[in-house]
């Protein structure tokens, strides 16, 4: 192949050049037209792909936000507990069998969620707990007619020049809303939240946030059912 | 075998889990590669919020999508890095290059030798000697292109060369890093 001459339009290059990005707004669009109608083409960018991808080891990594973590945790619905225990305590809330099994303690645990989660109507209620621990952190209990309280269960200590702050997020809210900052000895007051709102409680500088979104960590999460 | 080979492995097993739904896959995923696709949207958006906006859809993407990898049609390292950069690529097209027109010529922190880095993995190692026998602009033009996002237009502004000229460098380089990297020609064309 000579230097002199442009080696042309082919199928695999412009796969190539997909990969690599270069090709302008409007030619990324009929390229991928042109993908949809050609599965062939499929296995050229996925080579391509392969190929290319170690250029991103020449790209510094940089920390994301940690409200990119929050983010993330509120649009897939995952908790950042550990995968078992929510599953677990909502086996203990439905198995009658957990009545006869667990130790009176636990029994005891489960019976004061069971009674509130399974009166009929009001009040509604979220556990809230931490990812590394079994304790609920914060029960909060909410009424349909938007009156509700938290109260504080076991929760950790909080660092030094630290507030808690709570959050929901409905199931139609694309992003988290403040409650207010918490102080640790519970707070009740109104509550306007459909079943299913997530409830969050981050770790914010004192005073809450000063960003009107989550910017620490979320120590304690959990679903309002 | 490489420490990032076996990240790739590793990758493809939570990828595997979170096709499944396992959440703790998910935030095991993010602690490994978030930095990285975080550190690729930012060199491309150049914005800490769209790169967090890219990595975010990204990151969605993979939880719901997490089935559609195929092992078979790739490496998962590179199917995972694949859809950050798309995100990026598409926001970075529609917001800031649109406005801003007239590409502007910023001063990148380019390491002395980026492609020192290559040899991190068994796969960097082989596009390092490949990249090395392409001619060293071309092989510049392709290496800016793929790490800042440029379109070739683009390339041509910051590079201050004929978009002629650049298009069929790049297409030059792609050519050589393709007979090197696949000599046989096995991968389909």
């Amino acid at each position: 192949m000579s230097d002199a001459i442009d080696p042309g339009d082919t199928p695999d290059l412009r796969a190539a050049e997909y990969v690599l990005g270069t090709l302008e707004p409007a030619e990324r669009l009929a390229f991928e037209a042109e993908m949809a109608r050609d599965p062939s083409l499929l296995a050229a960018v996925a080579a391509w792909k392969d190929w290319l991808a170690p250029l991103a080891l020449t790209v510094e990594p940089a920390t994301p936000p940690p409200e990119l973590w929050t983010r993330l945790q509120l649009a897939t619905g995952v908790r950042e507990a550990e995968p078992s225990r929510q599953p677990v305590l909502s086996r203990l809330w439905r198995s009658p069998a957990v009545w006869r099994t667990t130790t009176a303690a636990a029994m005891a645990l489960a019976a004061s969620f069971a009674f509130i989660a399974f009166r009929p109507g009001e009040p509604k209620v979220a556990v809230l707990l931490a990812p590394n621990a079994p304790q609920p952190a914060f029960l909060l209990r909410a009424t349909a007619r938007g009156n509700g309280r938290i109260e504080p269960l076991n929760p950790a200590a909080v660092e030094a020049g630290r507030d808690l702050e709570l959050w929901a997020m409905g199931p139609n809210d694309a992003r988290p809303h403040s409650l207010g900052v918490l102080p640790v000895t519970g707070r009740s007051g109104f509550f306007p939240a459909p079943p299913g709102t997530q409830v969050l409680v981050s770790q914010e500088p004192a005073g809450g946030s000063p960003t009107g979104q989550p910017t620490g960590p979320v120590l304690y999460s959990g679903t309002l059912r | 075998m490489s420490a990032e080979h076996d990240t790739a492995d590793r990758i493809a097993e939570l990828l595997r889990r979170c096709a499944m739904a396992d959440p703790a896959a998910f935030r095991a995923l993010y602690d490994l590669r978030s930095a990285r696709l975080y550190g690729v949207a930012l060199r491309i958006t150049r914005q800490p919020a769209l790169a967090a906006d890219a990595v975010h859809d990204a990151m969605l993407q993979v939880w719901r999508n997490a089935s559609r990898y195929d092992p078979a049609r790739g490496n998962a390292d590179a199917w995972l890095l694949g859809l950050v950069r798309y995100r990026s690529l598409d926001i970075a097209n529609r917001g800031r290059r649109e406005v801003l027109g007239a590409e502007v010529a910023e001063p990148v922190d380019e390491a002395p030798d980026p492609l020192a880095r290559l040899t991190a993995s068994r796969e960097g190692e082989r596009l390092r000697e490949c990249l090395e026998e392409v001619e060293p602009d071309r092989r510049r033009l392709v290496v800016m292109a793929f790490v800042e996002g440029l379109t070739h237009s683009q390339v041509a502004a910051r590079s201050r060369q004929p978009l002629g000229t650049v298009k069929s460098s790049i297409r030059r380089a792609l050519m050589a890093l393709r007979s090197c990297l696949d000599p046989g020609g096995r991968a389909k064309r």
